[in-house]
């Protein structure tokens, strides 16, 4: 009995380089191994976030409006991010939704964005121009009074796309004048960006426009209250929620492929906690037998 | 809402009208209670032992701009710099906005010299690292390294750079104080500092380190507005459960076409 | 409006000296003004400038015509966030001479550590040079190439490796201090044991055996996690923030009338 409380009470103090040696082992050894894991189970955040972009796409009265989708995010977060805008491009671009791109958080959510969207246009014969725009980047403290005047008219306001060509020119802008031409938003960021276009777009027009959030998973827990009082109309948390509607999308990418390193590094984040407080039980009996001698 | 709306106006200048009132009152003589806050009380103890040391503390403003959160972080830094002066310990704060480098020196040099040590201020010691999130958070985590900080008071709006710093702090034994707004990051202060003041306590910390009038006012404003909000959201929640809307009416995207309209159902999802 | 258009040809160069010149004109104004006057001018000049957006967004706006959704202020509410956007950019060099003051110094004394802050100012030329070159020579294939290789190579990869730290320091944080220690601390470490296992694969399984759907269905991991985080941290959340927003309103009143001053070690208004 006291070796086993002697060697749990150590377990208490383990060095930190042994805890990221053995999380990087985590990490990196499902990636080479194949380990088993089970597919995950659906949020009903993610599902709704699914149902609201098939049901704008089944609407005849509104498909034909322009989606926003923003790239808020930098290379640190693209594991989850770049994850989720690719899965959502794949969902918008099967529907064969229009979709004007946009980044006001960091000018590498511009490139980001535009190279996702370019790796499977080709795939889904979409065509720049044509079946989807990129709006460029905008500076951060310029964009509360860029949206607040693009509600009624977005080329004039938003200007040129990415390459300086007027947006009037752009054939898949024809018809975009206004907030009542924008089908959806989907706001993927990596810092609180999403509040701009809750607290000066989305409700402004003739109708709400469904606003779609995926946020990093650390993010998440701040926009609950939204989905309950239904200024969110879906969201995909972090690399959990890009991995979900995956499977719903059944177009198995980053996300997917990662389910098994993500899982076992947090069993053994689980693992850990649970050796710790086993050792601090143990050190409480080891002084109580000590006492009793 | 680009614009306020009828009741919208009437419910932001009543608030405004309320704190405003708070602050005039205090500036007159009235004096507000205010409860103990255990994090604000050990910012004494962290630079004792600073002193005890001598090793440095260090500070951030965090990720924000020049914004109300910023400025209220540097108010608070402000007064850790007049206990740090006070003490004879050397304060570095380095900062990820170039335009708060002029208005945090300033503030800091005025702490130093309220003091009565302009001699220990050193204008090197308010740093600008990098407008870069990961770049600030390398810069401080080698700086907490490379110093071996006795202390670090983190107040701010911050991201995921908030546990590399804490972290890193942690590793050299740093007695830490946080505070934030921003709610996703306060679970990575709790568990990697000493002490964290949550949500308005923030905005608190100025008038319970200072005492003074203005900002005790202020506080006891925010006291009464909230009172006055959470008794709304009860009467709302009670009357829209009886389908009398009135209240989440008052608070509608637009003007309703009459008054009549406050008390009948909205459109779906407004 | 017309000064806040665009501008071209020498009616831009007309527009950068009349600028400079009002600007410098400012300036010396400024210089001529009593020590006594200079908090006044502040508060003054704070509250015009606060005036203006409070103003812009409570004035009652057109209902009809031309001007919907518009007061007499909204045309000025762009040209006006762009000045700040402006004034931003121009704090930027201030921000550079701070750091390079600090890191050249430390190398011309051959300061404890100077190395690093060699390292830096090559870092800031390594990135700067070809970005500016690559600018002003758009087919340069070999500025481009530079900066990719600075940009995309270095900048890019350091950023998401600092950004991965993070997974190892939640590791030792979270070992360290999810201790049931008190009976708060035990609650805390539950509800966090229920959300990390309700999230993942592997640790959905260990409850994948009771049934979707019916009473048993509330107590599999992910139905719970879900649970804690909409129905326990939701409201906890919108309280922290409810209490924040009334702050940050409180604190906007006191910097816009200049009643904050107390804060930063001037005499109590």
């Amino acid at each position: 009995m006291r070796p086993l409380l002697v060697l749990l009470v150590r377990g208490q103090r383990i060095d930190r380089r042994v805890l990221y040696l053995l999380l990087a082992a985590t990490v990196a050894l499902p990636m080479v191994i194949r380990l088993p894991v089970p597919p995950v189970a659906i949020t009903p955040q993610s599902r709704q976030f699914f149902r609201t972009v098939e049901q704008f796409a089944d609407d005849p009265a509104r498909r034909h409006k322009l989606v926003i989708l923003c790239t808020n995010y930098g290379s640190g977060t693209s594991a989850e991010n770049q994850t989720q805008t690719e899965a959502v491009l794949h969902h918008l671009m099967r529907k064969r939704l229009k979709f004007a791109l946009f980044a006001f958080s960091t000018p590498q959510g511009r490139e980001l964005g535009k190279a996702s969207a370019e790796k499977l246009a080709s795939r889904y014969g979409y065509e720049y121009g044509r079946d989807y725009v990129h709006f460029g980047f905008r500076p951060p403290d310029s964009v509360e009074p860029l949206l607040k005047a693009a509600v009624r008219d977005i080329p004039g306001n938003f200007g040129n796309d990415i390459n300086g060509t007027p947006l009037a020119e752009i054939p898949v802008m024809q018809g975009i004048r206004t907030v009542n031409d924008i089908g959806m938003i989907v706001e993927v960021a990596s810092s609180n960006t999403l509040q701009l276009w809750i607290a000066f777009f989305q409700r402004v027009g003739e109708e709400p426009i469904p606003t779609l959030y995926c946020p990093t998973n650390v993010m998440a827990p701040e926009a609950f209250p939204l989905l309950a009082s239904g200024q969110l109309s879906g969201m995909l948390a972090g690399l959990n929620g890009a991995t979900e509607y995956e499977q719903l999308l059944n177009e198995p990418g980053f996300g997917s492929g990662v389910s098994a390193p993500l899982s076992y590094s947090q069993l053994l984040i689980v693992l850990l906690i649970a050796l710790g407080n086993a050792g601090m039980f143990a050190q409480r009996r080891l002084a109580r037998l000590r006492e009793e001698e | 809402m680009e614009h306020a709306t009828g009741p919208t106006r009437w419910i932001l200048l009543t608030f405004s009208i309320i704190i405003v009132w708070q602050v005039i009152r205090a500036q007159r003589g009235h004096r507000p209670f205010i409860r103990r806050i255990p994090g604000l009380t050990a910012i004494d103890e962290a630079v004792g032992r600073a002193v005890e040391m001598g090793r440095p503390i260090l500070s951030s403003v965090g990720l924000g701009g020049i914004d109300i959160v910023t400025l209220q972080a540097l108010a608070i830094v402000t007064n850790v710099a007049a206990v740090a002066a006070r003490f004879g310990s050397r304060l570095l704060l380095p900062v990820r906005n170039a335009a708060l480098v002029p208005v945090a020196e300033d503030a800091i040099r005025n702490a130093y010299n309220a003091a009565g040590r302009p001699d220990a201020f050193h204008e090197e010691d308010i740093l600008f690292l990098s407008g870069e999130q990961f770049a600030y958070a390398a810069g401080i985590a080698g700086i907490i390294q490379r110093e071996r900080v006795a202390a670090t008071f983190l107040f701010g709006t911050f991201f995921a750079e908030s546990l590399i710093i804490a972290e890193n702090a942690n590793q050299v034994g740093a007695i830490q104080v946080a505070g934030t707004p921003s709610t996703t990051q306060i679970p990575f202060f709790i568990v990697s500092c000493d002490y964290v003041i949550i949500g308005d306590e923030f905005y608190g910390a100025t008038a319970y380190l200072t005492r003074q009038p203005t900002l005790m006012g202020s506080l006891a404003g925010q006291d009464l507005v909230k009172g006055l909000l959470l008794a709304l959201i009860l009467v709302g929640a009670v009357l829209l459960t009886a389908n009398v809307p009135v209240v989440r009416n008052l608070f509608s995207d637009r003007d309703l076409a009459s008054l009549a309209a406050y008390f009948l159902p909205t459109p779906e999802g407004r | 409006m017309g000064l806040f258009v665009p501008q071209s040809g020498p009616l831009l160069w007309l527009f950068i000296v009349g600028a400079l010149l009002f600007g410098g004109l400012c300036l010396f104004l400024l210089t001529l003004a009593p020590p006594r006057a200079r908090k006044p001018l502040i508060a003054a000049v704070t509250f015009l400038a606060g005036l203006f957006f409070a103003a812009e967004f409570f004035w009652p706006v057109a209902t009809s015509g031309d001007n919907i959704g518009k007061n007499f202020l909204t045309p000025y509410l762009k040209p006006v966030s762009d000045m700040t956007t402006v004034l931003q950019a121009f704090a930027l060099g201030v921000g550079i001479y701070s750091l390079l003051n600090v890191h050249l110094r430390a190398i011309a004394r051959r300061r404890q550590g100077w190395g690093f802050s060699v390292v830096l100012v090559g870092s800031i030329l390594a990135i700067a040079v070809p970005a500016l070159w690559k600018e002003y020579d758009r087919e340069n294939t070999v500025a481009r190439g530079l900066y990719t290789l600075a940009y995309d190579g270095g900048f890019n990869a350091l950023n998401a490796a600092m950004f991965s730290i993070v997974a190892f320091y939640i590791v030792s944080a979270a070992y360290r201090a999810f201790r049931a220690r008190s009976v708060e601390a035990t609650i805390l470490l539950c509800s966090a044991l229920v959300v990390i296992l309700g999230q993942i694969a592997v640790g959905q399984a260990l409850t994948s055996w009771l049934p979707a759907e019916g009473f048993a269905a509330n107590f599999r991991l992910e139905i719970l996690r879900n649970w804690i985080l909409t129905r326990v941290n939701a409201p906890a959340v919108l309280a922290i923030e409810l209490g924040i927003g009334i702050g940050a309103l409180a604190t906007s009143l006191r910097l816009w009338l200049s009643l904050e001053q107390g804060s930063y070690f001037e005499e109590e208004v």
